[in-house]
């Protein structure tokens, strides 16, 4: 055995590996590495090493000094009880013995009399499929399942470790008869490096794709805030202009008293509460800051496009809803609306919204008409009828984020040519 | 027959109203009784010795006893009574919202948004008009629904929670039948009623609940009623429904 000992060597690290990005999936706070850290590792591989190379050892001594030892890297890397490191390392070596195990009958079957064979092939056939398992392990445990890539590049993924298996199983069996180890340790070594490669890769293409999903996402919220802001300074400059105007007109007002022309007076009074010249057109004024500027503003918008809206709001003058997840599901429900409602002859566009707090609940429901026809994606939300369906389309994703948040509903029920969406909060 | 109730101490105001509900009533062949109050204490007065109104208009700011107190305190015994308030306020006050009011109208009233209110109104009270009938110990009885806040069942028994009993009342002054809750939960909502089986014990009355989570349901007056898991989610989508169904200027489908 001693010819390959270089693959020992190189398994026992692979081990390394193995084990660090077992830790890693748990997310635990990181320690500030020390002396102690390094101390901890290289005993384990040190303890990795004598156990790959001395069989006689008591086999369930060798399992519980591994669990100790783990533990205590556990312990010494991540801010952890000593409970759950425990707990942790327990796991790791169970589900590592049942791979051990799994693969061994497995490859028994293949009936191989070669000790050697088993040992070498059999352990770094277990170690790559332990590798396998903890990927399969963290995708499960940070429920990543719908947002990394589809299933059909997973089971492409799994072509690699699967030749792996076949080639390692071959090399070893043309190998083995003649005196060269080094063609199967670097085979090995090959081989598990494109493997671990090839995860790693699979890995950092999931996070950039969820990075630029939620940068989209960080997008459209400053947007709409942007368009807040601008909101604001409108009805600033709105408020000057009707000091100015007011200012205005009771002075001309006061010259009719004084005149001593009351019904002038009266007949300028009534004009002016006639035309209402002193506010702006404004839909909504529950008195809720936040939903009122992000209403009117969408109204004018809305007013623009020939679109008959109706709103009623009824809710307190603050709600323990944050103003950014309001902007978020107000913003977007309507922009969808809007859309929506685009695609209709003038005549037939409305919308509906209504917003109150019903039985410590937020409810909000907004109706509008729509074209009557609806694409599915495949997973999620329907598809964008806009030009660039596959930057667009993340208004109703978004909108389930902030509604997740405060443990909400989000129902959708298009129905009859009227598009419905419901959303129910709860706030905190 | 509509019992009504307009509280206002502004007397152009509840003559406003008087009449723009009896110009409703009569174009609709609605049959209404409107009582005028000047002030809420006196409406209390009349409430807390029996007569029932379906229908309360409230002025929120009067001078004696404004209409969020007088309306909090209407609220202990009268669930079901449908509150719209009337204000020119121009922001909801929190409070407002304990007293979980039907519909709020603000001044100067709008003919069209008073028009709907009140048949938004009228719709609802119709779905209430219901009773239900059961028989116990050879007498059988009649019990208006919007009295009742939740039914029970135990030891194959359905005990009849209403407003005025607590949950740890003894077994023996609560009314109870032998009826079976599935039986129950099919005839009432055949006939429309807002009932929500939450539980296999439970069968809970819509318009009692105060506020609800994914695991409890907290009644108006504080008894937490447990969700049972697998019906957390239909709970949930059922409840959200009927919220919805509330809304005002939604198009019914």
């Amino acid at each position: 055995m001693n010819e390959y000992s270089l693959l020992n060597i190189l398994m026992v690290l692979f081990s390394a590996v193995i084990l660090k990005t077992y830790l890693e999936i748990f997310k635990y706070k990181k320690k500030k590495k020390s002396f102690a850290t390094l101390c901890m590792w290289s005993i384990y591989l040190a303890l990795q090493y004598w156990a790959m190379i001395t069989n006689a050892a008591n086999p369930l001594v060798v399992l519980l000094v591994n669990i100790l030892s783990v533990c205590l890297i556990g312990k010494s890397m991540y801010y952890l009880e000593w409970v759950n490191s425990l707990f942790i390392s327990g796991t790791f070596y169970a589900i590592w013995m049942m791979i051990e195990i799994v693969v061994n009958n497995l490859l028994h079957i293949l009936s191989i009399n070669d000790s050697t064979y088993f040992f070498l092939v059999g352990s770094t056939v277990s170690k790559l499929v332990m590798f396998l398992a903890l990927h399969i392990f963290r995708k499960i445990y940070n429920n990543h399942f719908h947002f990394s890539m589809p299933l059909a590049y997973w089971v492409r993924l799994m072509l690699i470790p699967l030749s792996t298996f076949y080639i390692i199983h071959n090399t070893y069996i043309l190998t083995s008869k003649t005196d060269n180890t080094i063609f199967f340790t670097i085979t090995t070594m090959l081989l598990i490096t494109v493997n671990y490669a090839a995860f790693d890769l699979y890995d950092k293409l999931g996070e950039k794709a969820e990075i630029e999903r939620k940068n989209l996402a960080y997008e459209q919220q400053l947007d709409l805030c942007n368009k807040q802001a601008a909101e604001c300074e409108l009805a600033y400059q709105e408020t000057r202009r009707v000091r100015h105007d007011i200012n205005k007109y009771l002075f001309d007002i006061q010259t009719s008293l004084l005149a001593g022309n009351l019904s002038e007076a009266k007949n300028k009074i009534d004009n002016l509460l006639e035309h209402n010249q002193i506010y702006r057109k404004e839909i909504c004024r529950s008195g809720n800051l936040i939903i009122d500027s992000l209403i009117n503003n969408k109204y004018s918008v809305v007013e623009k496009m020939g679109i008959k809206m109706n709103c009623n709001v009824f809710l307190p003058d603050q709600i323990s809803i944050e103003s950014s997840d309001l902007c978020i599901i107000i913003g977007n429900l309507l922009d969808n609306a809007i859309d929506a409602t685009q695609q209709l002859p003038q005549g037939n566009r409305y919308i509906n919204l209504s917003i109150s707090l019903v039985k410590s609940s937020v409810l909000l429901t907004i109706q509008n008409s729509y074209s009557g026809t609806l694409k599915n994606k495949k997973e999620g939300f329907f598809q964008s009828t806009k030009p660039n369906p596959s930057y667009h389309g993340i208004g109703l994703t978004s909108v389930k984020k902030s509604v997740d948040k405060y443990d909400g509903e989000l129902l959708i029920t298009p129905e009859n040519n009227v598009f419905q969406v419901t959303v129910l909060l709860y706030p905190k | 027959m509509i019992n009504i109730a307009i509280c206002d101490d502004d007397k152009t105001i509840t003559s406003v109203i008087e009449n723009m509900i009896n110009v409703i009533a009569d174009a609709q062949q609605i049959n209404v009784n409107c009582d005028v109050f000047f002030d809420g204490a006196s409406l209390i007065d009349y409430i807390s010795h029996g007569t029932f109104y379906e229908l309360i208009y409230m002025d929120i700011e009067m001078d004696r006893i404004d209409g969020i107190h007088a309306a909090e305190i209407i609220r202990k015994n009268n669930i079901s009574t449908l509150i719209v308030y009337i204000s020119s306020y121009e922001k909801y006050l929190k409070d407002l919202f304990k007293t979980e009011p039907f519909r709020y109208i603000s001044k100067p009233i709008d003919s069209k948004q008073f028009t709907d209110t009140f048949l938004s109104a009228y719709k609802r009270i119709c779905q209430k008009a219901e009773y239900f009938t059961f028989t116990y110990n050879k007498y059988l009885y009649k019990m208006p629904l919007r009295l009742i806040s939740y039914f029970e069942s135990r030891n194959r028994v359905l005990y009849i929670h209403t407003i005025n009993s607590s949950s740890d009342q003894q077994e023996n002054t609560l009314q109870k039948c032998y009826k079976k809750m599935n039986d129950v939960e099919k005839e009432l909502v055949a006939a429309n009623q807002r009932f929500i089986r939450i539980h296999q014990s439970y069968l809970v009355n819509y318009e009692y609940i105060r506020s609800i989570s994914f695991t409890a349901v907290t009644l108006v007056d504080g008894t937490k009623l447990q969700i049972s898991a697998d019906r957390q989610k239909r709970v949930r989508l059922l409840f959200c429904n009927m919220l919805s169904s509330d809304s005002p200027n939604m198009q019914q489908r």
